[in-house]
């Protein structure tokens, strides 16, 4: 079972040591910033898988193991070198869209939504439908994260891009949790706090490119896996996925009016209340599915008895039907019906008990 | 003339005879019967008791050789969608990567490799492949009475337990279950 403590101790060893890191590269001077970066993050994330007892497997056979063999090292490669390669700004975008466009097939790889596990056309997605779905999530991410970088260019804050989406990956990590996923839910937190760490060093203007292309992989890897391997609804997902880039909200206010941290801290205020009522609508739900299968929750059967212990009421002490009752009864979520429904044996069966 | 019409006599009654002999018997092929199988489970729950559960479909194929027990072989194939412990939320917890990850691993296949007889029934020796890895287990089976239910289809039937680790599997994500699984199967087939 997941346990508070060891994930805060995950969270808080990834931040130390990725901030720690971030801290001793800067002070080798600006050069080759975005290795640095990025290797402060993947320490970090070491470091706080380390502290969570997470030990990836080989081969990779499963969503998670991808995602911490594959795909996180491997955006981290990218975005350490592609500044320090020099290449043209079209070569660097395609890099990241061919990137971006392989976050999913390699989360998805060999699941029975992709892959015929059942004999011959029985994977859930046919050819068509999972090429026009993985399309999509690759284009969706590659937006998302053009976005974000822009965000951090125009905002001229290095830290806005990324410490949204560790709000966001914090989110993600919970609701995953929640989802019935939970190791694949905590592994977001080192994420977290890894980028949080490296953000929260970084003063160069424009910088935490690498902060925001991991993080936005991170994001969606883990959202993704949540939804097919686990329950998350789509819905959740898809408003965590969205939730960074409410940090590109500030920059619509006419510059003047608001100084850039107070533009940033208004950009993470939007992310974190967006990130936060999604998780809390997946809490409501799992409380309610835990509920009800614990007894806990009211059956149909339940309602009936309390909505006719409302109508004894009723019948004894007079009406009821005030305000005072119906808000009571919509809170417990007792419906109210006509006594006349139950005959005089349930009422009397009910009253003696 | 005598001579060759006893030759021919002889050699007639040797014919007959050998043709007359039964042949050794060959072994029975079977299909597993839904119907009439079950594979049930037992776990440790944080050490404070167990939890039972259920899969529901189960599917296969198995022959046995009365005169050769070693020609006996088994494939089941349990699918993992179908497990049940009587609480859904739980069912699909099981099914997600902290256990089972139906998604990626939907099947529990056991094939036998060998089998011999012990006592009454048969050892078989196979592999077991779960949550995508492939283990040796062996099976001590019991029973495997033949007789016809309903009448007019031939059927056989065993039971086994086993005890497996989740551990050996790659199972061992979450902590909160014992390691060891105690595995009780109750199967019948069908003569094909």
């Amino acid at each position: 079972m997941p346990q508070p403590l060891l994930m805060l101790d995950s969270f808080a060893a990834a931040f130390v040591v990725s901030a720690t890191a971030a801290a001793l590269g800067r002070a080798l001077g600006r050069r080759g910033s975005a290795v640095r970066e990025a290797l402060a993050i993947a320490l970090g994330v070491c470091a706080g898988m380390f502290a969570l007892g997470v030990v990836p497997r080989w081969p990779p056979r499963e969503d998670r193991d991808r995602f911490l063999l594959l795909v996180l090292p491997g955006i981290a490669l990218l975005e350490a070198l592609l500044p320090s390669l020099g290449l043209p700004r079209r070569a660097r975008l395609a890099a990241r869209l061919l990137a971006a466009a392989a976050v999913a097939p390699a989360i998805l790889h060999g699941s029975r939504l992709v892959a015929d596990l059942a004999g011959p056309g029985s994977a859930t997605w046919p050819p068509f439908q999972r090429s026009m779905i993985l399309a999509t999530l690759g284009a969706a991410l590659f937006a998302a994260w053009l976005t974000l970088a822009w965000t951090n260019r125009v905002s001229g804050s290095a830290r806005r891009s990324p410490l949204a989406l560790a709000v966001a990956i914090a989110g993600a990590s919970a609701c995953v949790m929640l989802s019935g996923y939970a190791t694949g839910g905590m592994r977001g937190l080192p994420i977290a706090g890894a980028l949080a760490g490296a953000a929260f060093v970084s003063l160069r203007p424009g910088g935490g490119e690498a902060g925001t292309g991991i993080g936005s992989v991170a994001l969606l890897g883990l959202l993704l896996s949540g939804w097919a391997f686990g329950s998350l609804k789509l819905d959740a997902a898809l408003a965590l996925f969205l939730a960074p880039l409410l940090c590109l909200i500030p920059e619509a206010i006419p510059s003047g009016r608001l100084k850039p941290w107070a533009r940033t801290a208004l950009a993470l205020f939007l992310v974190a209340t967006a990130t936060a009522a999604v998780v809390a609508i997946t809490a409501h739900r799992f409380g309610v599915t835990v509920a009800a299968t614990q007894g806990g929750g009211p059956s149909d059967a339940d309602e009936a008895r309390l909505a006719s212990r409302v109508c004894l009421s009723k019948r004894l002490r007079g009406p009821m039907q005030d305000a005072k009752t119906q808000r009571a009864c919509s809170r417990r979520r007792i419906v109210l019906i006509p006594c006349q429904a139950f005959d005089a044996q349930e009422l009397s069966s009910d009253e003696d008990s | 003339m005598k001579l060759n019409r006893a030759f021919a006599t002889t050699w007639g009654l040797l014919a007959a005879l050998v043709l007359s002999t039964p042949s050794p018997a060959s072994a029975d092929d079977y299909t597993i019967d839904p119907a009439h199988t079950s594979v049930a489970f037992r776990v440790n729950h944080g050490g404070f008791a167990s939890i039972y559960g259920l899969f529901q479909d189960v599917s296969g194929k198995f022959s046995v050789d009365a005169q050769d027990p070693s020609a006996s072989e088994f494939d089941v194939t349990i699918k993992v969608d179908s497990i049940r412990t009587g609480v859904d939320k739980r069912d699909q917890h099981l099914k997600s990567p902290d256990f089972f990850n139906a998604a990626q691993f939907p099947t529990i296949r056991f094939v036998s490799k060998s089998a011999s007889k012990e006592g009454d029934g048969l050892k078989v020796e196979g592999d077991l492949t779960l949550h995508g890895e492939t283990k040796p287990v062996t099976l001590v089976l019991t029973g495997g009475k033949v007789g016809e239910f309903p009448k007019g289809t031939a059927r056989t039937g065993y039971d086994a337990t086993a005890t497996i680790k989740l551990s050996d599997f790659g199972m061992d994500g979450m902590g909160a279950l014992g390691d060891e699984v105690v595995i009780m199967i109750g199967f019948e087939g069908t003569k094909s």
